[in-house]
């Protein structure tokens, strides 16, 4: 009996082992978000030769403020997928917009705390995301309607319009179209 | 005597909250429908330059039979956005292709009492979306599942074999699409 549990026990070690070392996580352009796997095997590349417009429409809810939403963090999954799959930095070219309740996430530190009591966790991701040449985009209306106050928008982040507006002149553009909720 | 103070004070105090609301509201298109607030400082703005073809799937209803499904006053706030954004009205072609649970909407007023027994909310909507020019399509399989008589619709919305052929048609066509 003792001895099952101890070849179970050691089973169970050496698994674990090998799945940790076949799992190497790599972050290519974005270091602090979005760690994704480099496999050796891989049949459909991204094409190196082309540019990558991509727009991304964010309208994720609020339910835990304390944390980033996974959609917001999945840009960058998105930009470190392309650039482990070949694609230059410089060919790629990242807009996202924000809108609906995932507004309040553009705004400084000090207003973030007034709506919610916690630090506001999406200022290091935005920043990343714009100094990587990600162009962050909210919808003037949702400023509104959330009521907030255009000059308390963080300063990687332009005030637009309107989302439908982007989001229209962005496809028309020929960026390929994501909405993550 | 203090209860009615109150409830008179709280009345002005909604009537001016509802006065200054509406009143940071403009429809540059669309005047009846789909009011939206000037955004001066905006930096990111549409292309007046551009030709704005979008076409959008209209699939939701979350509307009790008396009111408009919000799917459908959005197309109006398109419209007042994109003009409010600078885009000339004839730079703008909008196609909808109306399905799923807001196919209900284009039944003719006859129709709509018989299923609802209220008038129908949508009739000066789809006039004035189709005065700015707006092709508006019903899925004819949607119709078909909801017994909803083709003969019988009002007359701004025509009849698509389908959503799904609308919008791969349009967007193989180099329209924006969206779904609302």
């Amino acid at each position: 009996m003792k001895l099952t549990l101890a070849i179970v026990c050691s089973l169970f070690l050496i698994t674990q082992f090998a799945f940790a070392q076949e799992r190497n996580w790599q972050n290519p352009i974005i270091k602090g978000y979005g760690q994704i796997l480099d496999l050796e095997k891989v049949d459909v590349k991204p094409d190196p030769n082309m540019e990558y417009k991509i727009l991304i429409e964010l309208v994720f809810d609020m339910d835990k403020p304390e944390r980033t939403n996974f959609s917001a963090t999945n840009v960058a999954r998105l930009i470190n997928l392309h650039a482990i799959g070949g694609v230059k930095k410089e060919n790629l070219n990242v807009a996202v917009v924000i809108h609906a309740a995932a507004t309040n996430t553009v705004i400084n530190n000090e207003a973030y705390q007034k709506k919610y009591e916690t630090d506001n966790p999406y200022l290091d991701l935005y920043k990343e995301l714009s100094e990587a040449g990600v162009e962050l985009i909210v919808c003037g209306q949702s400023l509104m309607m959330y009521r907030n106050d255009a000059k308390d928008v963080v300063p990687q982040v332009k005030i637009a319009t309107s989302a439908l507006t982007a989001v229209s002149t962005y496809q028309l553009k020929g960026f390929a179209y994501f909405k993550w909720d | 005597m203090i209860k009615r103070n109150t409830f008179l004070l709280s009345l002005a105090l909604s009537f001016m909250a509802n006065l200054s609301f509406s009143q940071g509201r403009i429809n540059p298109t669309i005047k009846g429908y789909g009011g939206i607030f000037d955004a001066p400082y905006a930096v990111e703005k549409p292309d007046p330059t551009m030709q704005y073809n979008i076409v959008i799937d209209i699939a939701s209803n979350d509307a009790e039979p008396d009111g408009i499904a919000y799917s459908l006053t959005n197309v109006a706030r398109l419209m007042n956005l994109h003009a409010m954004g600078g885009v000339p009205k004839e730079n703008m072609r909008v196609v909808l292709a109306i399905h799923g649970g807001a196919a209900w909407s284009v039944m003719n007023n006859e129709e709509y009492k018989k299923k609802y027994d209220v008038d129908s909310p949508y009739l000066d909507l789809f006039k004035e979306l189709k005065a700015a020019g707006v092709k508006m399509f019903a899925c004819s399989q949607s119709l078909r599942g909801r017994s909803i008589d083709h003969t019988k619709m009002v007359p701004e919305v025509g009849v698509a074999t389908s959503m799904l052929s609308v919008m791969t048609t349009y967007q193989l066509k180099g329209y924006a699409a969206l779904k609302f």
